[in-house]
């Protein structure tokens, strides 16, 4: 079952990180939500019995980061003040830039929206997975979702592009 | 069709480039070997991964002692003294759904009144931006006086176990403030509360903890004196103003109302089936 683990954590951390990183916007925090899950995950390792594990720590994921901000514990968590728009990607260091932007313009949008954009589109949920890991309805989902992606184009988008 | 569920062609090729944004976000990989470590040798969850700090208010205990049922009413506590660092959430995440009765009976395995009558530190985040701030988890011993609703699975708390609350924020030369989350109540020393709590000590439920945690955002009520909306909330003294709760929710409709009438609605309620997180 280690060996499991092991195999198992060595493709999920990466995008366990990256979620929780979009999620708060906070790359220390999210490397701590990330750690916790996977401690979690590794005690429960041997009596957890599901289909896929993946798609179980993406749901621990987001609750943890949820039960975190119910508790302040994401205080920190604050709109920045402006996003640069997001231009043409021309090489890796670029990416790494845009790729900041993107998270600025998250940490913008309230944590729900936050939540329907990186689960449905980022993440490539359907519409009842993100509901049901954001603990909503579909609806909720789809408003939230629609909402955050209009208020990521216009942070995003260069005026003379919209 | 609603704006709402239309993916037009320009849609989607923005999402296209959000997505190149988002896998181009770069991560830091744990140390797997520690990590390993640190949750075979303890039950600690993690004691010092390359250099992170704890986890605090997500992992935060809240012990809970049972009191023999039907306790005297709670005295109305006076308002919390010290600085006050309050987090605006006016679009709160959930962990669980908490807003309605059904969501209750759904999700959460015991509804409890309790009294807060200790609080301990726990872990420490640091911000890690060089500008000293330091989150500290807080642990909370509640004192429960009434079990209003169980699941029947024996599930009700007679034994420690944990939940999450709100810890303090340490500044560079302040002094120590309280982190609170407007509307949220957080569980002050002396104030009584109505909790809906979750077991997640159940193997395939992704909550992923080990003990009891709230429910969510509307799943703690402010309860001293037995009235509903009475006590502390976000950090404050509050008096049961239909405001302070979270719009349309049960606690909301519940407002100022005695405790038992939230034990009757319990009992009155259709029952249903315990909601698993799918595996």
């Amino acid at each position: 079952m280690d060996a499991d683990f092991d195999s198992f954590y060595a493709t999920a951390a990466p995008s366990l990180q990256r979620l929780a990183v979009a999620l708060t916007g906070d790359v220390h925090a999210a490397s701590d939500l990330t750690q916790d899950v996977l401690v979690k995950l590794l005690r429960a390792w041997d009596r957890l019995h599901v289909d896929n594990p993946h798609a179980y720590a993406r749901t621990m994921l987001v609750r943890q980061v949820a039960t975190s901000r119910r508790t302040g514990f994401l205080h920190r968590e604050r709109p920045t003040a402006e996003v640069t728009p997001i231009g043409v990607v021309a090489d890796f260091a670029e990416l790494a830039a845009e790729s900041d932007r993107l998270v600025a313009a998250l940490r913008k949008l309230p944590p729900r929206q936050r939540q329907a954009v990186v689960l449905r589109y980022l993440e490539d949920l359907s519409t009842e997975q993100t509901a049901e890991a954001m603990g909503c309805s579909s609806g909720t989902v789809k408003r939230a979702a629609h909402d955050g992606l209009n208020s990521l184009r216009n942070q995003l988008t260069e005026p003379a592009e919209r | 069709m609603h704006p709402e569920n239309q993916t037009t062609d320009a849609d989607r090729e923005f999402i296209a480039g959000l997505k190149d944004s988002y896998r181009g976000i770069e991560v830091s990989p744990v140390d797997v070997d520690v990590l390993h470590a640190s949750a075979r040798r303890t039950d600690h969850r993690r004691v010092a991964v390359g250099g992170a700090a704890l986890l605090a208010a997500a992992a935060v205990t809240v012990a809970v002692v049972t009191m023999p049922w039907g306790g005297a009413p709670t005295p109305p506590s006076g308002p919390v003294a010290g600085p006050l660092v309050v987090q605006e959430q006016p679009a709160i995440s959930e962990a669980w759904p908490s807003r309605s009765r059904s969501d209750w009976m759904r999700y959460a395995d015991v509804v409890v009144v309790a009294k807060v009558t200790a609080e301990h530190e726990t872990g420490t985040y640091g911000a890690g931006d060089g500008s000293g701030e330091v989150a500290v988890g807080r642990e909370v011993d509640l004192e429960v006086s009434e079990v209003l609703w169980s699941r029947g699975l024996g599930e009700a708390p007679t034994e420690v176990v944990g939940v999450s609350t709100a810890g303090w924020l340490d500044r560079p030369g302040q002094e120590r403030a309280r982190i609170a989350v407007d509307g949220v109540p957080r569980l002050e020393l002396d104030h009584s509360y109505v909790l809906a709590l979750r077991d997640t000590d159940n193997c395939g439920d992704a909550g992923g903890g080990s003990g009891w945690e709230v429910l969510g955002s509307s799943a703690a009520w402010p309860a001293d004196s037995g009235t509903v909306g009475v006590g502390e909330s976000g950090g404050r003294q509050v008096d049961g103003d239909a405001d302070q709760a979270v719009p349309g929710s049960w606690e909301q409709q519940m407002m100022n109302r005695p405790v038992s009438e939230v034990r009757q609605a319990l009992r009155a309620a259709e029952p249903a089936d315990r909601v698993s997180d799918p595996c």
